[in-house]
């Protein structure tokens, strides 16, 4: 196994304790191999931020991460920076309220940064994130993450970002039986079917009944007005 | 945690409790980490007006008998260099980290050289021998700390730890030994209570390894120290004499032990015909690209030289009998092939990079595929 990995996000998610958790979750507990390393320079709150990690079965030699077999993206920004910086078939992950993909891109997506402030802390989005990173996966034990963030973190903190950790893992499954979903995203388990292949979504009667009928409605408006839009376009002179 | 911090932690776990410095990146980690280490362990965390009132500082608590250490990139090391010869002079154990960055002058902050292996061996005037070691992984930054605190002591001599940014600021697992496991070797002390009279002799060679004993300040001997050429006692002796002694025994009591000193690795050497000799951040494209060689069924093998001062000169000399070519990559113009090809006494193919990102394993695989041609 060898696995680059790059998360990413805006500065002050972190992102960059998500890799360290992440990464000690696999070197200490996962019995695996893992090196990070962060773009170092000036870097500001509210910019592209990101961490990079090499996950591994065997001693990493070369330690930057090249073109990411995982890519999770919880900004706009860093989305579409980091984006083409992956493999083209690359897991890609995404905050599903705060990235719109690339209209030829599968992604899983989760509403971290929603189902944190559900939780009353807007800051525990990334840890939702590592939750479903580890469920959507596969490589790392819930237990070995589990036993990274408690030791990482201060005892204080422990109980709240076990809890998402929680929400964010059992996000994963219940998306197998019908979460909502937005745009183009793909259901998860549907992933493996699509192998290599990246594909345009297109709207069909079958996706539409994994969707509740609100969202189902309002994805029928939006396409509606854009194809309404396109086609006065075409009638321009 | 990553190569600063795991160096800060090797100093610590091999007992350094002063640390004088001035922060700049790519190392200032290493400072912050003593400064949030060192008032619970009972240290000094010092941050100085510049380099050269840090190496001083270093040099004084060292003097003082303190396991003492500053950490700099390549501008800070220039800056210290004057009284790195001072520490040589006065035979001061210290350790000097240099997390080298894009040099010279103020180059590239915050992104990787290995453009400092010549400065570290030749920057301060005048003939002198330094040990220096060069860390791969944020573990072995860990490990060669304790090594160059164990080595400055034995040898009573300032040693310097050439890492680099990648190692730096990379982040990788660090076992830390229980505190029993951390070797520790000691200065070696006088044997004699102070004299009731006059100086003690601090620069007498133990003629067995030409050390001299080292007594700290405080412990009641009467000492001198003094940058001129002296005698035993540590007075000024300005007679060529005395300097051509004192010069000569500086540069022979390391060059006497270098196979004590000198570390190497070696990776898929038994059968080699080729060797890419690397060291550093660089060693792990070497490792990688000595892999893909293999795959490919060229016979090659990577030494890495993790101390890269004294120059591993013997075996490079029998290797150059053996192998068929060498490749030295690292990331600079060319200054550990200028050593290599001096010990092999032919030319070596070079991969270098002036510094700024590391050199890619494919360059080397390249290297190696038109050496083997």
């Amino acid at each position: 196994m060898y696995k680059e990995i790059r998360l990413s996000g805006f500065g002050g998610q972190g992102i960059g304790l998500a890799g360290v958790l992440l990464g000690r979750a696999a070197a200490l507990h996962g019995g695996l191999e893992a090196v990070m390393t962060q773009a170092y320079g000036p870097e500001a709150r509210g910019g592209a931020s990101s961490a990079n990690l090499i996950i591994g079965d065997e001693q990493i030699d070369y330690p930057f991460v090249q073109e990411p077999d995982i890519l999770v993206a919880m900004s706009q920004e860093a989305y579409a920076k980091f984006r083409p910086t992956a493999k083209a078939a690359a897991q890609v992950l995404i905050d599903g309220d705060l990235v719109t993909p690339f209209p030829t891109d599968v992604v899983c997506a989760i509403p971290a940064t929603r189902l944190a402030e559900g939780l009353g802390r807007r800051i525990v989005a990334n840890v939702i994130m590592l939750g479903f990173f580890t469920r959507q996966t596969g490589f790392l034990s819930r237990e070995a993450v589990e036993q990274s963030l408690t030791e990482s973190l201060g005892p204080k903190l422990v109980p709240l970002n076990l809890k998402a950790f929680a929400a964010g893992y059992e996000y994963a499954v219940g998306a197998h039986t019908g979460a909502p979903l937005h745009g183009n995203v793909v259901l998860c388990e549907e992933i493996e079917n699509l192998g290599h292949q990246t594909t345009l979504y297109t709207l069909d009667a079958e996706r539409y009944c994994h969707l509740d009928w609100i969202s189902a409605l309002w994805c029928f408006i939006c396409h509606g007005f854009l194809f309404g839009t396109l086609a006065g376009t075409a009638a321009e002179p | 945690m990553h190569g600063d911090e795991a160096c800060a932690e090797g100093a610590i776990a091999a007992g350094c409790r002063f640390f004088g410095g001035y922060p700049i990146t790519p190392s200032t980690e290493i400072a912050e980490r003593f400064a949030q280490r060192m008032p619970e362990l009972g240290g000094v965390f010092i941050q100085m007006e510049d380099e050269l009132a840090s190496i001083a500082a270093v040099l004084g608590a060292s003097a003082a008998g303190a396991r003492a250490m500053t950490a700099t990139s390549g501008p800070g090391l220039s800056l210290m260099l004057e009284n790195l010869g001072l520490g040589v002079m006065l035979e001061l154990p210290c350790v000097i980290v240099d997390i080298q960055r894009g040099s010279p002058s103020t180059g590239l902050p915050t992104m990787a050289g290995q453009s400092d292996v010549m400065q570290a061996r030749w920057g301060s005037h005048g003939d002198y021998s330094i040990i220096a070691y060069a860390p791969w992984s944020p573990q072995e930054a860990f490990d060669l700390t304790v090594l160059s605190f164990n080595m400055a002591d034995r040898f009573r001599t300032p040693v310097l730890l050439l890492g680099d940014e990648v190692i730096g600021h990379m982040v990788e697992r660090v076992v830390i030994p229980p505190a029993e496991e951390i070797p520790r070797w000691e200065r070696k002390r006088p044997k004699t209570p102070p004299p009731a009279a006059g100086v003690y002799h601090s620069f007498e060679p133990d003629p067995e390894d030409l050390i001299p004993p080292l007594p700290h300040a405080g412990e009641g001997y009467r000492v001198h120290f003094t940058g001129l050429t002296h005698d035993e006692r540590g007075y000024p002796d300005m007679s060529a004499d005395t300097h051509h002694a004192l010069v000569t025994r500086l540069n022979a009591k390391i060059q006497r032990y270098t196979e004590e000193i000198i570390r190497l690795e070696e990776y898929a050497m038994d059968d080699a015909r080729l060797v890419v000799v690397s060291f550093g951040c660089t060693a792990r494209s070497a490792r990688r690209a000595v892999r893909e060689a293999r795959a490919r069924g060229i016979p090659v093998g990577l030494l890495r030289l993790v101390s890269l001062w004294p120059f591993p000169e013997a075996v490079l000399r029998e290797l150059g009998k053996r192998m068929d070519a060498f490749i030295v990559a690292e990331m600079n113009l060319g200054q550990v092939r200028l050593e290599v090809e001096r010990c092999i006494g032919r030319p070596a193919w070079g991969v270098h990079h002036a510094g700024g990102e590391m050199i890619h394993p494919e360059k080397i695989l390249a290297a190696i595929v038109a050496a083997a041609m």
